[in-house]
């Protein structure tokens, strides 16, 4: 008898923890992990509203996908503090307390023409032939969206406008990167290829570009 | 009884989770985007952390944020089978459209208001990112609605006849073609 109802009992209880096991993994009820883990901070849905709508004619033709890390660190009196604590005993004893931000940021630089620019004098026609002269290829945007930064340590309190100083200077630095790795003579040279397609397509034959 | 319930935790066991897929880095890609039309657009971000319960009072953070969104076509699908010439009389069939670029600076995203409850710590840089992040997808969940491809059609049109009008051409035609994409935005 006993032991037929400690039988029932730990079907029971099986069944109830199989039950209880799957409708977690079905999210139907929260885990253990979940009852006691922060909620995601989400925002609310807000209108996207058009402040302005801009006519341009930027030909893009090369794009530098880049990650760079920069880091800004702040001295403060109590980490000034510390750090002659720390200078006067043989060896490091208190934990730094400057106040640092590291940062890693993924984002792209887009180089290539402005050709709002072409100016009538830029462009002679004689024929089938066609001369331009093509305005500078430069850099046209450095994108970092929000979604493209991890911020890797934050010790102290940062105000929004220090942190988006560090963030300025991550587009500097890839920006600086894209130099490096001659985007305006590869976006120069994908440019007249562009335009001289395009010409030939147009009815040209002899197609003269220079810059 | 058994048997079944055996099944069902190996099946359940053996779901792997999806990999998310990472851009490429440090690539240099040439392409042959011709940029026609750009929408400045601006976003309220509002949150309010009082969902956990184990954290006492809450935590309100009032932001705006400002985004570039670019479009324009694809100069590279181009050729010479898109053009139908006739002495002065021109046809153009151009591909359609896309979304080119958005960009969202960092100093056009600016905290507006916050109030932190007794009990709870500031926010952090990280948290503010998260919430941009999030502003961010919605404004990319959001570009459909605001007619930027039918405004690049139209300022591609333009831009394009304005050349071609300075090549000597004075009939032109324009036209488009090609399936529109799901907005895939790079």
């Amino acid at each position: 008898m006993r032991r037929r109802r400690l039988r029932t009992l730990f079907g029971v209880a099986a069944i109830a923890f199989v039950s209880i096991w799957l409708l977690q993994k079905i999210n139907v009820l929260p885990t253990l992990r979940e009852i006691f883990s922060p909620k995601p901070l989400v925002i609310d849905e807000t209108p996207v509203l058009i402040k302005e709508i801009r006519s341009i004619g930027q030909l893009i033709t090369a794009t530098l996908y880049d990650e760079v890390v920069v880091d800004s660190i702040e001295i403060t009196k109590g980490s000034r503090f510390v750090r002659s604590f720390n200078a006067i005993v043989p060896f490091r004893i208190l934990p730094s307390a400057d106040k640092q931000i590291v940062l890693v940021a993924r984002g792209k630089v887009l180089a290539g023409t402005d050709l709002n620019l072409l100016a009538d004098s830029s462009m002679k026609i004689s024929g089938d032939t066609v001369w331009l002269q093509l305005p500078r290829t430069k850099i046209l945007d450095a994108i970092i969206n929000p979604s493209g930064y991890e911020i890797f340590v934050e010790n102290g309190n940062w105000s929004p406008q220090a942190v988006t100083a560090v963030k300025l200077k991550a587009r500097e630095k890839m920006i600086d990167h894209a130099f490096e790795q001659n985007i305006i003579d590869k976006a120069s040279m994908k440019t007249k290829a562009v335009m001289e397609d395009f010409l030939h397509a147009a009815g040209f034959k002899i197609i003269v570009l220079s810059e | 009884m058994l048997r079944f319930i055996l099944l069902i935790l190996l099946i359940a066991a053996s779901c792997k989770r999806k990999h998310e897929q990472q851009p490429d880095i440090f690539s240099l890609k040439e392409m042959s985007d011709l940029a026609t039309v750009e929408y400045t657009v601006t976003k309220i971000i509002k949150a309010n952390d009082n969902k956990t319960w184990f954290k006492a009072g809450e935590r309100k953070i009032l932001m705006s944020c400002e985004a570039h969104i670019k479009a324009g076509i694809d100069m590279g699908s181009i050729n010479r089978n898109n053009f139908r010439i006739d002495g002065k009389n021109i046809s153009v069939q151009l591909p359609l459209p896309k979304v080119i670029s958005i960009s969202i600076p960092a100093e056009k995203i600016k905290v507006e208001y916050q109030e932190v409850g007794l009990f709870r710590d500031p926010y952090k840089a990280g948290e503010r990112d998260q919430l941009a992040a999030q502003a961010e997808t919605q404004i990319k969940n959001s570009i459909d609605s605001l007619g930027i491809l039918q405004q690049a059609k139209a300022n591609t049109s333009l831009f394009v006849s304005n050349f071609l009008k300075r090549l000597g051409y004075e009939n032109i035609n324009i036209s488009y073609s090609g399936k529109q994409s799901p907005l895939d935005i790079p």
